[in-house]
């Protein structure tokens, strides 16, 4: 079983790669702090030779931000940050999988917006318009 | 050349609509579906010249969608782009298999995908 440390590590990696290449923007991890009451979230679940599931927040500025400059627009309806948020959810799993389990082909299920979450996330990552906290578990 | 693009996320099919705009790439029509299953639908209508095909979609996902393509008469000439956050060694050497003829990972610069639309159309390597 591939350690906590290990996840988090290429977790956070993730999270500033994509911040800089969809957004342009620089991320960094930051302290665990209270989660913002007004925030997007996200889950997804995994499977394969690898199992888990992926949740996330991100308050909203944030993700507007990330939507504005996949689309190039700032004229944004809320199922397009939705779908942004639930896309970055699904980037970041790809992502981690892929550079972790690299000889395994995992199955990543469409992300749920608008869960109530049942992880910390404790795993936050500062970008330019807000955080993101992220809790990703790898269970079998 | 009309291009199909696959993905079960708006914003992606967008994303890639508009870097396919500014890419300086001659692009007569790019159309849009939202799983394997609606593109086989979309490509029963109205053929394409390029497939650009996400892999993780529900009802019928890339791997399906690859598959189908290459076993119909009709379709498996067509030239098809993976872009997929799945970049692992063994999804790449999957649709290798299945005669993909390009593999993008996301996230993906603009500039990223023009390059590997343009090796797609001209015959590059994938």
């Amino acid at each position: 079983m591939i350690g906590q440390d290990v996840l988090d590590a290429a977790v956070e990696a993730a999270v500033v790669d994509i911040l800089e290449v969809n957004a342009f923007e620089l991320g960094e991890r930051g302290e665990t702090a209270p989660v913002p009451a007004d925030v997007m979230t996200a889950r997804l679940t995994f499977h394969g030779p690898q199992s888990g599931r992926l949740q996330l927040w991100i308050e909203p500025a944030q993700a507007r931000a990330i939507a504005t400059a996949l689309l190039g627009t700032d004229e944004l309806d809320p199922a397009m940050i939705a779908d942004t948020v639930a896309e970055l959810a699904n980037m970041i799993a790809g992502h981690v999988l892929s550079r972790v389990f690299i000889e395994d082909c995992i199955g990543i299920d469409h992300a749920e917006v608008g869960v109530t979450l049942n992880d910390s996330c404790d795993l936050q990552i500062i970008g330019e318009h807000g955080r993101i906290g992220i809790g990703m578990e790898v269970t079998s | 050349m009309r291009v199909l693009v696959v993905d079960d996320s708006a914003v992606t099919r967008q994303l890639i609509r508009r870097t396919i705009g500014l890419s300086g790439l001659t692009v007569s029509e790019v159309m849009e579906a939202c799983d394997g299953a609606d593109a086989i639908q979309v490509l029963a209508l109205r053929g394409a010249d390029v497939l650009i095909t996400d892999i993780n979609m529900p009802r019928m996902g890339g791997v399906e969608l690859v598959r189908a393509v290459r076993g119909d008469r009709m379709l498996a000439h067509i030239p098809v782009l993976v872009v997929s956050t799945d970049g692992s060694t063994a999804r790449r050497e999957v649709m290798a298999g299945l005669g993909v003829t390009g593999y993008l990972s996301k996230p993906f610069r603009p500039e990223d995908l023009r390059r590997h639309l343009a090796d797609v159309v001209t015959g590059g390597a994938a």
